[in-house]
């Protein structure tokens, strides 16, 4: 599904990825651990496609086919797709129009025929129910005055209507209380299958214990400098990330 | 400098030999039109002004069109596509009330009544309002009676013809007695391509607990002079809420110029205007509080685009008597090129000691991160724009009571965001 070899990423000319490579099959999880500043967000903007992040070296297959290629809303057609650590907040553009716009231009991407204002009510009143969102939420402008809590579960709702076959979960956990944490779990689960895969990036173990990963890496200093199966998740969580020789903190000084 | 006085001079001659030829259409107005006309020469545009800093005219006064108007045939069936739906009627063409399209004032006699002009409207204080006072050639007035509720909304319909090329000024007069209610609509439109300057000066009067729903939907031919003037005096316990949707002319001048004059009045005054090519659009208001307790509130937004130009100009009067004053102005803009721009010119005069009073300007372009995380979903650049400016114009909609009117402006805001080029907006 996604092939990273040797990126090296750099932002406002500072170098922030150097040198990761990662596999990920289809149908599994991986997750991304590290301390606060080790490049994991970078990572999921590079993959994603933002502006300012620039790529120095290597490369990124994702289904065979070049990523870095493929401008921000080409991959979002071809299944990539990025919940936000803060998503943004849109005045004006209620929910619904931008939902249905997402849909419909990842639908034309694809060659699927566009779905009607009417359809499209049904399955956003359906797919809101089951992430427990407040059905008014769809009617108010994109995350305008929404609670942290309410940001991530509108994050998973486009995920579910856009059904991505790469989804990039940045800190998707952090602000969400004990329940919403299941709920967006949940979501998450709910799209699992041999040919959708996940990477999960977090700071904390907690999320995996609802969204049990294949593998674990730790990110730090701009490499992967870890990898193992779900327990290492748990260890780091025992031990911190003083077992692997860092601290909490791994920012650079600039 | 003697260029331009002589420029001036000739100027001014061809409205006085104007005034000569209309002295007969309106002969009770008489004085008040030879006064009005005696100041011209101090009071329009002519050489640098404060009020004018932004909006230079000079060019056009070089080259006025013509003040004799032809009367053109126009089809029901053209004209009828600018009707808003179940609404009264007074409609002009060329800057004339046409009769035959007018619905609202059949029946009454002298659509202008000439006891309501000037009422409101001071010949002394604007220029545009003394040339209009000079050389109207029609008008119509709208009175709402004690009490009475206008039903449907009325249309004030304005189009220019196809081909037109000529100067026009129109009066129009809106009388709210006591505990009146209505919704009023101005619409600007053009039949087809039209040169030339059009200026209608609207008096607003709303007397005691009077209610007026006012909207402006301005959207001239883009290669003609707009100028459009409102004076205003508002009475105790009366509420004005205006919209003005303005994305026509070649240069539009929008005003709205009020004077809360009783206590607890109240003005709600908001506008969206879209600008491109090479349009100049200013909107410039004048809100005065003369006593205690009254409210205004204005926020008015500009998209800007390709070479235009927005500017908004809006001053706050605070009389020394008005205290308990609750006056709030904000204007944001937002620029999508580099060649676009914009002016910002807020004014606050108080001279009261216990009032509430706000104003910011803002300009700026697209959120980059707000564009990154539509393009994320899978939204093209082109629609990811189109989406953030409709929604940073269509929030003010939300102001507008009547809601087919909401929903038609969303309309124009649509076929705006999709017509795509130079200059870009025909009707």
């Amino acid at each position: 599904m996604l092939s990273i070899k040797n990126l090296h990423a750099e932002v406002q000319g500072r170098a922030i990825l150097k040198g990761i490579n990662l596999e990920i099959g289809s149908g599994e999880i991986h997750a991304v651990m590290g301390p606060n500043g080790s490049g994991k967000s970078t990572l999921s903007y590079v993959l994603s496609g933002r502006d300012g992040y620039r790529v120095t070296q290597g490369e990124i297959l994702y289904k065979g086919k070049n990523l870095l290629d493929l401008s921000v809303e080409e991959r979002a057609g071809e299944g990539v797709f990025l919940a936000f650590q803060y998503p943004v907040e849109v005045p004006g553009v209620s929910n619904m129009s931008f939902l249905r716009t997402a849909l419909n231009s990842v639908r034309r991407y694809r060659g699927d025929d566009i779905i009607s204002a009417a359809e499209f009510l049904k399955l956003a009143r359906d797919r809101a129910s089951q992430l427990g969102m407040d059905q008014a939420m769809l009617n108010r402008p994109v995350n305008v005055g929404f609670s942290g809590g309410e940001k991530k579960r509108n994050e998973i709702l486009q995920m579910a209507l856009l059904e991505p076959s790469l989804a990039l979960l940045d800190e998707t956990d952090s602000g969400l209380d004990i329940d919403a944490l299941k709920i967006v779990s949940e979501g998450v689960n709910a799209l699992r299958s041999p040919q959708r895969s996940a990477l999960v990036i977090t700071h904390y173990q907690r999320l995996l214990n609802y969204i049990v990963p294949d593998k674990v890496h730790v990110l730090a200093r701009g490499r992967i400098v870890e990898t193992g199966g779900k327990e290492l998740a748990l260890e780091l969580e025992q031990k911190g990330y003083g077992m692997l020789g860092l601290d909490n903190d791994t920012t650079e000084a600039a | 400098m003697a260029n331009v006085r002589e420029i001036d001079s000739t100027l001014l001659e061809r409205y006085r030999s104007r005034s000569e030829v209309i002295k007969n259409i309106f002969p009770d107005l008489q004085e008040l039109r030879v006064n009005a006309l005696a100041l011209l020469g101090d009071t329009l545009p002519l050489g640098k002004s404060e009020r004018w800093r932004y909006t230079d005219l000079r060019r056009y006064f070089r080259k006025p069109a013509d003040l004799e108007i032809e009367n053109v045939e126009v089809s029901r069936e053209d004209v009828e596509r600018f009707f808003i739906a179940d609404a009264n009627r007074a409609v002009f063409i060329d800057g004339v009330l046409n009769q035959e399209f007018s619905d609202f004032c059949v029946g009454k006699g002298q659509p202008l009544d000439h006891q309501s002009v000037g009422k409101v409207a001071d010949i002394k204080r604007n220029g545009f309002v003394a040339l209009n006072t000079a050389l109207f050639s029609d008008g119509v007035s709208i009175k709402v009676s004690k009490d009475e509720a206008f039903q449907k909304p009325l249309q004030i319909l304005c189009l220019s013809s196809g081909g037109f090329n000529g100067e026009t000024h129109s009066r129009i007069t809106l009388t709210l007695e006591e505990n009146s209610s209505a919704t009023v609509l101005e619409t600007y439109g053009a039949l087809g391509p039209a040169q030339g300057l059009s200026d209608f000066v609207v008096e607003l009067s709303l007397g005691r607990g009077a209610s007026l729903d006012h909207i402006v939907i301005q959207r001239a031919a883009d290669t003609m002079h707009h100028i459009s003037t409102r004076e205003g005096n508002i009475e105790a316990g009366a509420s004005l809420n205006s919209f003005i949707y303005s994305e026509g002319g070649l240069v539009s001048r929008s005003e709205m110029n009020l004077s809360l004059a009783g206590e607890g009045a109240e003005a709600k005054i908001s506008g969206v205007a879209l600008v491109r090519g090479r349009q100049h659009c200013d909107i410039t208001t004048d809100i005065s509080h003369q006593r205690a307790h009254c409210h205004s509130n204005q926020i008015f937004k500009n998209v800007v685009d390709q070479a235009a130009r927005a500017i908004f100009q809006g001053r706050v009067y605070v009389a020394p008597d008005a205290q308990r004053t609750d006056a709030h102005q904000m204007n944001r803009t937002l620029l999508l090129s580099r060649n676009a721009s914009a002016d910002a010119k807020p004014e606050l005069v108080i001279h009261a000691d216990d009032v509430k009073c706000s104003h910011g300007a803002t300009v700026g372009e697209l959120e980059e991160e707000a564009l990154f995380y539509l393009r994320s979903r899978g939204v093209t650049v082109d629609d990811a724009r189109s989406l953030l400016i409709k929604g940073f114009a269509s929030e003010l909609l939300m102001s507008i009571q009547n809601e087919r009117i909401a929903a038609l402006l969303e309309v124009f805001l649509d076929e705006w965001l999709t017509i795509k080029g130079e200059g870009g907006i025909s009707l």
